[in-house]
């Protein structure tokens, strides 16, 4: 059994790191200093720190989407 | 305009209480300090906009290694402060004008944000994935088959092994995710993640995450160090991280409104 303390430096796992900031976090509205299509490309971009954009695709296709304010 | 000329505001999450905090150093180095609107504070970082104003991160929005660059910094002042109190986490790209606009943000939001801080205070996220490492293949073989009907009818067998073994694990995953559940104040089932992305051969069977009372740190490790014998028997493993921010938890006020009305 493997318990991994999380630290705070470069030893965190990058993907499980990603995976939680795509999924993850509240948006505040108003945060309106970048479009809403900037913000859906930063999403894309995250995936891309992990893998080639071919791999990416297919994933994006599984995983949520981003919640979102404006509806 | 900006209150200070050519900078943003990078914010990284929100805390409800104010204890004595150290605060690390945020991107860059640059200093992390608490803006505060009514109940809710905020833990913020002045950064020049030449280097994180919005063009900039329109520009990087496709560069990863831009974005692993802030991700890191970004997460490394959430991962500090959760060892020091409840923290619920911004979505990246949070950059705001100025401070006095995001604390009208924040005024605006009291409510809801303060009840997803309610819902996170005194928890921490614990992450939780299980990985198939051995999956064994029926150990008879090596008799040659008697037989093309002999051969038809192992072959049979064998798949009929191998999916009752698969189902055998399935239910174990679930009840695993149950008992894990159940010692946890939330809990969350993701994806499993690509193994291209995750660079892991090994098939992963849950990605879980678990809002874990921090007081109930330690009965959470010990039940899932007895849920990882269980489950080495049938080739599995489980393995744990943490204590991480409440990403997996941090619900936008909408969220919460739906929940509310709902």
């Amino acid at each position: 059994m493997s318990v991994e303390h999380v630290n705070v430096g470069e030893d965190v796992a990058l993907v499980d790191l990603i995976d939680r900031l795509i999924g993850g976090g509240v948006v505040l509205t108003g945060d309106i200093v970048l479009s809403i299509a900037d913000v859906d490309l930063v999403y894309l971009g995250l995936r891309l720190v992990l893998a080639p954009a071919h791999v990416v695709e297919d994933s994006v296709r599984l995983s949520r989407s981003p919640r979102r304010l404006e509806e | 305009m900006s209150a200070a000329e050519g900078t943003v505001v990078h914010a990284y999450g929100l805390i409800a209480d104010r204890p004595t905090l150290s605060l690390p150093e945020g991107v860059d180095g640059a200093p992390v300090r608490i803006a505060r609107a009514g109940d809710v504070s905020v833990l913020v970082s002045e950064l020049r906009a030449e280097a994180y104003g919005p063009e900039v991160w329109r520009d990087h929005a496709e560069d990863p290694r831009w974005l692993e660059h802030v991700a890191r910094q970004h997460h490394a002042v959430l991962q500090a402060m959760v060892e020091q109190t409840d923290v619920l986490p911004l979505r990246l790209p949070g950059i705001h004008p100025d401070i006095a606009t995001l604390e009208d943000v924040l005024r605006d939001q009291e409510a809801p944000l303060t009840r997803a801080l309610d819902t996170v205070r005194g928890h921490v996220e614990l992450g939780a994935k299980v990985f198939l490492v051995d999956e064994r293949s029926t150990p008879e073989a090596e008799q040659r088959p008697t037989s093309g009907r002999d051969y038809l009818a192992r072959r049979s067998a064998e798949a009929t092994n191998r999916e009752e073994a698969r189902l055998r694990r399935q239910n174990l995953v679930l009840d695993a995710h149950e008992s894990m559940a159940h010692a946890s104040t939330h809990a969350v089932a993701n994806p499993p993640q690509d193994s291209a992305l995750s660079g892991r051969t090994e098939p992963m069977l849950l990605n879980a995450a678990y809002l874990v009372p921090r007081e109930r740190l330690d009965d959470f490790v010990a039940l899932a160090e007895q849920i990882h014998e269980g489950l080495a028997a049938d080739g599995m493993t489980l393995e744990v991280s943490g204590p991480w921010p409440p990403y997996n938890f941090a619900a936008t006020p909408d969220d919460m409104k739906v929940g509310q009305d709902g």
